[in-house]
């Protein structure tokens, strides 16, 4: 695993590959939460890349504005958050459900998100935390496995029957916690139901303490996303919940789906 | 006094295919939710066949799908940090550039919001030789005494002024605590002026001495970041103002950085 010079290129890769590119975005990957400020050392180890070569990429995104130097460590800036926003603008719904999501959150007084499929996980693409849960951080992009979760099963319902089973096919199931269905024939049930009544409920599967209730929103041709309402397990019970916020839901995403229809008819 | 680590940028150091990939990152976006390899090439300023390389390396990444002729940016992109910093609150951001301020002046920095009539700290860095002040994220000080409370004062106008005066209850908290109104509305126009506040002991007994700038978010002042020294014996107030320069550079870096973050 010696680092190899940023000019040699593997054999496998085509000839139009610039790996430059690859190695650049990998530094920029190496921040994360539990590694928000590293040394150059730090960096190298983290992409296996010599420190010359990890010195080249970071003194790069510095002068480009991504990375800023604190002493001898570096920071990502928040300028990062533009080539992520670069993805978030171009979903059809960008722009238009972050407030409806707001108003609901108030409404029920509970934490709020939208996520969209990609392959097998769920990824969160808007979210409005309500006060009370602000121990439950969820960071846009944050992916969940989608078959635990109830935003998941929403949108694999909108899937055809082979991309289903595809994708079902090739997910491995493990268990977060004691709830966490992991039986396939109860979860093509769960799929399936999500689908027939148009919202789905998962309770303390991903998260014991964790209930979230979700409903698709379509732009008229098929489902883009689907937004969901969390909630703290301890204080009631899952019809409690479903019976409280269920309502508010589904005429918020009904609404966000009527706006999304009559704006792709419009334009 | 901020080059990293081991030196300055050249051009022998500058990855230009780093920053011409994430140029073609950054063309997608509301308007451009799909393109096609000409779109791309303009959109860039790239040639077609240079365009094509950076799409076909992204596309292997994972970070770009193609549709035969369009192509598209795809979730992995949110992987490039944004989970990382979409998460980042106005303490978080403020932390480096006060330890920048810190490392330039010697001295302890600190942001704070407007509460009521109070300023509340949110982040502090502080410098390692003072260890006297009972200052921390948490403390609140009457606005109308600090000099990061008067650049919220100065960014009310005549009559949310008088208001948020009139609700301060304002006292003598020091010997030297200005508590007549015309001279605070004097002291608060000059500021709308210069840009910057300075106050000489007016908030605390142990004597702080401190400089601050207004941090803007949507064209609102949302934060003040601040330099404070204690009053030595001896030292002139106008001390404090060799760090207007790098004070005011930090409060527009983070104005900048504040542009970015995510509601």
């Amino acid at each position: 695993m010696a680092p190899t010079d940023d000019s040699s290129s593997a054999q496998s890769t085509p000839p139009a590959y610039v790996k430059s590119l690859a190695r650049g975005l990998d530094v920029i990957k190496a921040f994360d939460s539990e590694n928000p400020q590293m040394s150059l050392a730090d960096v190298a180890r983290a992409t296996d890349m010599t420190r010359a070569s990890s010195r080249r990429f970071l003194l790069t995104l510095e002068e480009l504005g991504y990375v800023r130097a604190i002493g001898r460590e570096f920071v990502l800036t928040p300028k990062v958050l533009e080539i992520g926003n670069s993805f978030i603008s171009t979903l059809p719904f960008f722009g238009r459900v972050r407030h409806h999501l707001a108003e609901l959150s108030v409404q029920v007084s509970e934490s709020t998100s939208a996520a969209i499929l990609d392959s097998s996980d769920i990824v969160i693409v808007s979210r409005v935390p309500h006060q009370r849960l602000v121990s439950v951080s969820l960071a846009l992009g944050t992916r969940y496995p989608a078959w635990m979760t109830a935003t998941g099963r929403v949108l694999m319902a909108t899937l055809d029957p082979e991309a289903l089973e595809a994708t079902l096919a090739n997910t491995s199931f493990d268990r977060r916690t004691e709830h966490t269905v992991t039986d396939l024939e109860e979860l093509r049930t769960l799929i399936r139901q999500a689908g027939e009544q148009g919202w789905s409920l998962s309770d303390g599967e991903i998260d014991q303490s964790l209930m979230t209730v979700a409903a698709p929103i379509s732009d008229g041709d098929r489902v883009v996303a689907a937004i969901n309402v969390a909630a703290p397990a301890h204080r009631e019970s899952s019809e409690e919940f479903v019976a409280r916020v269920l309502d508010p839901l589904l005429a918020t995403a009904e609404h966000i789906s009527s706006e999304l229809d009559t704006g792709s008819a419009t334009s | 006094m901020n080059t990293p680590p081991e030196a300055s940028t050249d051009d022998s150091t500058f990855v230009q295919s780093l920053a011409r990939g994430i140029q073609v990152i950054r063309a997608f976006g509301a308007e451009t939710t799909e393109m096609t390899l000409s779109d791309v090439a303009r959109a860039t300023s790239l040639s077609r066949a240079t365009a094509r390389r950076f799409l076909l390396t992204l596309e292997e990444l994972g970070y770009v799908h193609s549709t035969g002729r369009t192509f598209s940016l795809t979730p992995k992109v949110l992987e490039l940090g944004f989970s990382h910093l979409s998460s980042l609150t106005l303490p978080d951001a403020a932390k480096p550039h006060l330890e920048r301020l810190t490392a330039i002046t010697g001295e302890s920095t600190s942001a704070a919001v407007l509460d009521g009539t109070d300023v509340l700290y949110i982040a502090r860095v502080s410098a390692r030789r003072i260890v006297t002040t009972s200052i921390d994220v948490g403390t609140r000080l009457p606005a109308y005494a600090t000099a990061m409370g008067r650049v919220f004062l100065s960014a009310l106008d005549d009559d949310d002024l008088d208001v948020a005066l009139d609700r301060s209850a304002m006292r003598q908290l020091t010997p030297r605590t200005v508590i007549d109104r015309d001279l605070i509305r004097a002291e608060v126009e000059r500021i709308r002026k210069q840009g910057w506040a300075l106050v000489d002991r007016e908030a605390l007994e142990v004597g702080l001495r401190a400089i601050a700038a207004p941090v803007y978010r949507d064209g609102k002042v949302v934060a003040a970041i601040n330099v404070s020294a204690s009053a030595r014996e001896g030292m002139p107030s106008s001390v404090l103002g060799r760090y207007k320069e790098p004070l005011l550079q930090a409060a527009n870096a983070l104005t900048e950085d504040l542009r970015h973050l995510v509601y």
